[in-house]
């Protein structure tokens, strides 16, 4: 009769400790939630079908990195970029800021975006701020108040409607853009 | 031994009032929840809107369905008394495979389709992925509750699992608990049917905290009542060289309702084997007295099971399974069985009528193999029963097959009046089904016990 010695528990068990030890640490590793990332997306993909017609001929936006808005938020004069247009005058100090105008409604798969802008006579956009966001949904009012300071940096940093969205607002984004295009096509 | 009077049956589980086949609408409905919830939120006409939104409604639905898949398998292997009583224990695991398995694909197709809609505006795959496993909130977890399911399913197909001990196997599939359970946070927290809409967030939360209670009460609280009211090993009695009946009795046996037939998991209350409990057959009539086991060494703890001293003590939890004297009650019965599955077939003998003629076809190896062969011929005697032993390997038999159709009708030409029980090895049962089945016995008169381990 053979005896048999019983197998120890540690021996059975360390698998599936390992198994939980590598995920605690895959866990640690990985998670760091930034509530939405300010990782720039290019806004050339899709268009959002629900975007009016008059809108959906806004031309193809560039996809050229912008440099992620180095603007010193104490320096007085935003317009401190200069803008991508090859014969554009750097804007002076004084240069004078028009009326601002209201953009188009566009309507967007989680609600109406609506931006109003300013520009100067040199059709340099020097402040954008938004009618409306999409606010029926929670976290869409989350994602927007996240991602409406980081459009306006972008947009006054390029002085025009060539920036990338705000990856995790991509729809809020192009819906911005769109608006703010209208704006500088037909102002 | 206490002195103690005559040996009376212990009662009988009583089958459930609560469920039985109203479980299947119960799962239904769930199910046409999930969908409802799915579509009421859009899903339906995002599907086929555009790329992108096609593909994040896919993702929302498979994660949803994966979901439901996950809660259906841990509420069966809680093993609700109630359910138990109405499917079968093993049959319990044969789904909770199968739910397992869907859950899987179910889970890959979702994080395929988040991945891709993720891509869709243009984002690269890389940066997708980097978002989807830590840089939104509660994705590192539900990444590696995900990556938990995977190692889960996959040592549990059939090729991997044979490679590993039970144990081994079994303490990594509880980490699928775990798994689920930091999936959650994803769901409340990104899952769109969740974020804005408070009814169906309530309604997610009320359904896990409802299967967390089915685990508590069902799973752990059924181990810990065992090993609160231990039972004792009363006697140990060699049948051969590798197997012995074991009997247990003592005050515990007051709380248990046991028929011929069910099985028990027993856990050895002793250093070095307290921590795994497997499944044995009872092997006599449950009575006062106690509930004998017959157990056979298979190179596993059964061993040490087999040759414990008396007054060890041993948790008992169960008795499960459904295959009884209870579905063939006035049915003729043969009971076809190999090895030491003889023993739930020599329990029901007992506790069969002289009117269910009863036969056990009884397949051995070898003679000394053949166990409680006499028990059962004297107990045959009584109930005008039979039984034909089959031994010797395989070439050696007088018939080729001794299971096929045409070999079961030569020896019991009244086979397809019978309700029949087949307990054994798998190949066993798998031979004995195909030929039952080919001697026209129909299916639901087949009952057999699936060793899953």
């Amino acid at each position: 009769m053979k005896q048999q010695a019983p197998v120890s528990l540690a021996r059975r068990v360390w698998p599936a400790l390992a198994v939980a030890g590598a995920s605690a640490a895959f866990v640690s590793a990985l998670d760091h939630p930034t509530q939405f990332v300010a990782d720039t997306v290019s806004l050339t993909g899709a268009v959002d079908p629900n975007t009016p017609a008059t809108l959906v001929s806004v031309p193809a936006i560039a996809t050229t990195t912008v440099p992620p808005a180095p603007v010193d938020p104490g320096a007085p004069a935003p317009v401190a970029t200069v803008p991508p247009a090859p014969a554009a005058a750097p804007p002076a100090g004084g240069g004078a800021c028009g009326a601002a105008i209201a953009g188009p409604v566009v309507n967007t798969r989680w609600g109406p975006v609506q931006v109003q802008a300013s520009l100067t006579p040199d059709r340099v956009v020097c402040d954008v701020s938004t009618l409306q966001t999409p606010n029926s949904h929670n976290r869409s009012v989350q994602i927007n108040n996240y991602a409406r300071p980081i459009l306006h940096k972008r947009v006054i940093a390029a002085g025009n409607a060539k920036i990338n969205g705000v990856s995790g607002a991509t729809i809020t984004s192009r819906g911005y853009v769109a608006s703010l295009q209208y704006i500088l096509d037909h102002a | 031994m206490p002195a103690r009077g005559p040996a009376r049956a212990l009662p009988r589980p009583r089958p459930s009032a609560l469920f039985g086949t109203d479980i299947w609408i119960i799962a239904a409905a769930y199910v046409a929840c999930v969908f409802g919830l799915w579509a009421w939120h859009g899903g339906v006409t995002a599907l086929g809107r555009n790329w992108l939104d096609g593909w994040l409604s896919l993702s929302q639905l498979s994660g949803l369905l994966s979901s439901a898949c996950g809660l259906f398998g841990v509420v069966l292997i809680a093993r609700p008394r109630t359910l138990e009583r109405h499917l079968g224990l093993d049959k319990m695991f044969v789904w909770h495979r199968y739910l397992g398995e869907s859950m899987a694909v179910l889970l890959a197709v979702h994080i395929a389709s988040a991945v891709i809609a993720g891509t869709a505006d243009g984002t690269g795959t890389w940066a997708v992925i980097r978002n989807y496993t830590g840089r939104q909130p509660y994705m590192a977890m539900a990444t590696v509750g995900g990556l938990l399911i995977f190692v889960v399913t996959i040592t549990s197909l059939k090729s991997i699992r044979r490679q590993m001990s039970y144990e081994t196997w079994y303490f990594v599939h509880l980490t699928a608990y775990v798994a689920l359970a930091i999936s959650f946070g994803h769901e409340i927290v990104l899952g769109n049917d969740f974020t804005d809409d408070k009814v169906a967030r309530w309604f997610w939360v009320a359904i896990h905290v409802g299967v967390l209670a089915a685990v508590l009460s069902g799973r752990w609280g059924r181990t810990i009542m065992s090993v609160m009211r231990p039972l004792r090993v009363e006697s140990v009695v060699p049948l051969g060289a590798d197997i012995s009946a074991v009997t247990l009795g003592g005050p515990g046996l007051s709380r248990l309702e046991a028929h011929g037939g069910q099985f028990c998991m027993l856990r050895p209350m002793r250093l070095g084997l307290w921590w795994q409990s497997h499944p044995f057959s009872l092997s006599a009539a449950p009575t006062t007295h106690g509930l004998r086991f017959t157990i056979k060494d298979r190179g596993d703890a059964s061993g040490v099971i087999n040759r414990l001293k008396v007054g060890t003590r041993v948790a008992v939890e169960g008795p499960y399974g459904v295959a009884t004297p209870d579905v063939a009650v006035g049915s003729k019965v043969l009971c076809i069985v190999g090895g030491v599955g003889v023993a739930p077939a020599r329990a029901m003998l007992e506790l069969l009528t002289p009117d269910q003629q009863p036969i056990v076809l009884y397949r051995a190896r070898s003679k000394e193999d053949l166990v409680h062969l006499d028990e059962m011929q004297h107990i045959a005697k009584k109930v005008r029963g039979e039984v034909l032993t089959l031994v010797g390997p395989s070439v050696s038999l007088a018939v080729k097959d001794p299971f096929s159709g045409p070999s079961l009708l030569r020896a019991i030409p009244d086979v397809a009046e019978r309700t029949v029980f087949v307990c054994g090895p798998d190949s066993l049962v798998h031979a004995a089904r195909r030929g039952l089945k080919a001697a026209g016995v129909p299916t639901e008169n087949v009952h057999f016990e699936m060793v899953w381990w």
